[in-house]
């Protein structure tokens, strides 16, 4: 009988622990976390909050922090244009930074005024955020609503005075805006409300942003920008470095997404933390320079309208063997870059005409071991003067250009100006043996950005060239115009 | 310097390879197709600054030295060897042009004798950045006024064919423009030449040229603006010029364009131009008309037209109405005999 009577006591008992499992299991069905939770900060920097170091004088345009014992021991967490405020609480002035100089001293405008030189007066710059809630119901909650908690200052006047706090959001003096989303079939939103240290959970006080709807909501419900509005809160006071805090290592903070029921309470939950951090802080120097720039290029290309015969380098034209019936066409591409005001120019001159085994070729010299400069179709083409350059029949040596995107350019192999048709209009390089000054090949009177212009090489000898290696050294310049 | 004809060296090594009988196992297509590849090995050089002396002025006294510090980056994929050198240089007939000397220009602005460069040859690896130091030393004789040099750097790398083949060896320079004033009595005269704007613009803008013409022993860096004054004598425009060195005894021209597009008549233009230390200023006006001439005689043509067309139409109905009233009373006339024969008829 006793027997009897325990084994009921046992049946009675998991039956009793069995419907307790249940209805606890279907209890935490109900309370589930809302999925896709995301809070996106539009500015991550810290606020800084320091005081002044030794040293300060007024009028000066230079401020030094103390770099120990305060939230803020950096500038680092500082950038150019800032607002600094300095001074006693209550009585400070706003200061612009102009430029970080160190990690204990930047300059400021205007020039520190008098009461705002002490040691340890204030020094604080506020870094405030948006901060984007995104996320997707899990439960449907009639005439609900949903709240964000962010951390507060323990001591509810420290949390909303508007000025950075340790390791806790600053509500700010005024209610900051929180905007929400716009009104979808089961969600009749009312206009968002913001509470200063409104909620305490576990010993923690967060600031409460509230977005609450009449209607029967609906299970995945999204919530992302996208499909439909996210959340969004204006001008939270971003905090001061924590406690322990290494420049260039996040701060971590737990914001908390509930959605509460018609009677306040949260249904449904999910924490998410976010990272404040500084801004890296990107320095470079410019300094006035052009750059000159050889390219050669590679045989069968297209270069003046024709296709080149000869591979080039930057340092060399090699002509190779040189015909007598047709050209030989070579080309290198000169490329100029500059941020000097009033531009560029390239001039060239060849140091001689090509000489057998460089031999010197006086003048306009057209002896048998020199290749004279090309006179051109028409006996027009010079130095100065170009020409058409079409027979093979008239023999030398001389070159065209075709211009990519230089700002202006000598003359082009297409440039029907004077006996040339604009076929392949060539000139001759000044030959420097024969006292011809240089001549300019492109330039601007600007600044230039990869200038390109191809220079295009032609020979082609007569029947009475003596047979051997012919050379000449061609020399182009690139400066800056006068 | 055989790094620069990659194709000739294997060549060579070829054709000693094939005399040996390895050639073909030694130098496949591929390998030449590599070469090939190689060739097309820009050189890029920078000069850091353009200008040295432009912008603050150096200015010595004779006798005087002075070190400036220049930097070359070679951004090419190889080291090269640079040597530095300093030229004279005049300038082309645009007055903006540096047109290296190569010899002893032995000009009055001459400075590349006073310039001493070191290094003036040096490796430079790449994507690195070397600089060279300039020592400017002024002669005890030297004359007041403005010298003007360039130190160019120029890759040693260029050589000669060495294999037979005709060839053009390329030599490139990129370099620093140098400002150098003498200090001591110095002569600044500068006039404006043919300041001039069509003398009829029907539709702006409108564009006007001039010469700057430097009569002094030193480059100057003119400030030019140019006012509009309409009809009236009112200002109504400032055109600000951008500014350009002017080397001495060169004229410099400037161009422009006054970006008006309708105009009401005639305009004077005045030319205000500062130079030099001394604050010199120079004057010129000329004076031009900005007017839609043609518009308005079209506009003219039509509206005398249309008057035309009125009075024309209103002469043909005072005229029609005329008639009506001759006829009427031709016909009254008329009306009036006929009753005056009836009523003596009747009489009689």
């Amino acid at each position: 009988m006793k027997h009897r009577k325990s084994k009921k006591l046992i049946v009675l008992s998991t039956f009793i622990l069995a419907i307790a499992v249940a209805g606890k299991w279907a209890q935490n069905s109900e309370s589930a976390s809302l999925t896709s939770v995301s809070v996106t900060v539009s500015n991550p920097r810290p606020s800084f909050r320091g005081v002044l170091g030794a040293g300060n004088t007024v009028g000066t345009s230079q401020v030094i922090i103390n770099t120990s014992g305060y939230p803020s021991t950096t500038t680092a967490q500082l950038q150019t244009d800032d607002i600094l405020l300095v001074g006693n609480a209550g009585t400070m002035s706003p200061y612009t930074i102009t430029n970080v100089v160190s990690n204990s001293l930047a300059n400021i405008t205007p020039v520190l005024a008098a009461g705002d030189a002490d040691t340890s007066d204030d020094v604080i710059s506020t870094q405030s955020a948006v901060h984007t809630v995104r996320f997707t119901t899990a439960n449907a909650i009639s005439n609900g609503g949903f709240r964000i908690l962010v951390p507060a200052h323990g001591t509810a006047t420290d949390a909303n005075d508007g000025l950075p706090d340790q390791g806790a959001f600053d509500f700010g003096t005024a209610a900051p805006t929180v905007t929400c989303p716009t009104d979808i079939t089961g969600y009749d939103f009312v206009t968002g409300t913001a509470t200063a240290s409104a909620v305490t959970i576990g010993s923690t006080d967060y600031h409460a942003y509230e977005c609450l709807y009449s209607g029967v909501g609906a299970i995945a419900t999204v919530f992302d920008g996208t499909t439909n509005d996210a959340i969004s809160i204006n001008d939270i006071i971003n905090p001061a470095p924590a406690s322990g805090h290494t420049t260039g290592t996040a701060d971590s903070y737990r914001i908390i997404l509930q959605h509460l029921d018609s009677s306040y309470t949260a249904v449904d939950s999910t924490t998410v933390a976010i990272g404040v951090i500084e801004a890296v802080r990107v320095t470079a120097s410019v300094a006035p320079q052009i750059t000159f720039s050889i390219a050669g290029v590679t045989s069968g290309s297209t270069s003046c309208g024709v296709t080149t015969d000869v591979t080039t380098t930057a340092t060399a034209v090699p002509l190779g063997e040189l015909s007598i019936a047709s050209f030989t066409d070579a080309a290198q591409t000169l490329t100029v870059s500059t941020n000097a005001t009033n531009g560029y120019a390239v001039t060239a001159f060849e140091s001689d005409q090509l000489g057998l085994d460089g031999a010197t070729c006086t003048g306009d010299s057209t002896a048998s071991n020199c290749i004279p400069d090309s006179v051109g179709d028409n006996a027009a083409l010079s130095h100065t003067a170009n020409d058409e350059w079409n027979t093979t029949t008239v023999k030398g040596f001389g070159y065209s250009l075709d211009n990519a995107d230089a700002n202006t350019v000598a003359f082009e192999y297409t440039t029907a100006t004077g006996t040339c048709t604009g076929t392949y209009c060539a000139k001759q390089f000044a030959d420097n043996e024969d006292g011809q000054a240089a001549q300019q090949l492109f330039s601007s009177t600007t600044v230039a950005d990869s200038e390109n212009v191809d220079v295009c090489y032609r020979a082609v000898i007569s029947n009475v060239q003596a047979a051997g290696f012919y050379e000449n050294y061609v020399t182009y310049t690139a400066t800056a115009t006068f | 310097m055989k790094t620069a004809r990659p194709i000739h060296t294997l060549k060579k090594i070829a054709t000693l390879a094939d005399a040996l009988g390895v050639g073909t196992l030694l130098f496949s297509n591929t390998i030449f197709a590599q070469d090939f590849t190689q060739t097309d090995d820009t050189v890029t050089l920078t000069a850091i600054p353009p200008r040295v002396g432009d912008q603050e002025p150096i200015k010595l006294a004779p006798g005087a030295k002075e070190q400036v510090q220049l930097r070359i980056r070679n951004n090419s994929t190889k080291a090269i060897t640079i040597n530095s050198v300093a030229q004279d240089f005049m300038l082309d007939l645009d007055g903006q042009t540096p047109i290296p000397l190569n010899e002893d220009s032995g000009s009055r602005w001459s400075l590349a004798d006073w310039l001493v460069v070191a290094p003036n040859q040096q490796t430079i690896e790449p994507q690195e950045t070397a600089g060279t130091s300039v020592l400017i030393e002024v002669p005890e004789d030297a004359l007041p006024g403005g010298h003007y040099a360039m130190v160019t750097h120029e890759p040693t790398t260029g050589v000669v064919s060495e294999d037979g083949e005709s060839a053009s060896v390329i030599s490139q320079k990129v370099g620093s423009l140098f400002y150098v004033i003498v200090d001591g009595v110095i002569h600044e005269e500068a006039f404006i030449r043919d300041f001039s704007f069509p003398q009829l613009t029907e539709v702006g803008p409108v564009d006007f040229s001039f010469f700057v013409d430097n009569q002094s022993d030193i480059h100057i860096k003119p400030q030019v603006s140019i006012e509009i004054y309409n009809l009236f004598n009112q200002k109504i425009d400032t055109i600000q010029i951008e500014s350009k060195n002017v080397f001495p005894l060169y004229s410099r021209g400037f161009s422009g364009s006054w970006d008006r597009v309708w105009g009401h008549g005639f305009y004077t233009a005045k030319l205000i131009m500062s130079y030099g230390e001394q604050g010199n200023v120079a004057l010129a006006s000329t004076t031009f008309w900005l007017f839609p001439v043609k518009i308005v005689l079209s506009i003219l043509v039509i509206i005398l037209v249309l008057l035309a067309m009125l009075i024309s139409i209103r002469r043909h109905i005072l005229h029609k109405n005329q008639d009506k009233d001759k006829q009427i009373k031709e016909l009254e006339d008329q009306l009036a005999e006929v009753s005056k024969d009836q009523l003596e008829k009747h009489e009689e």
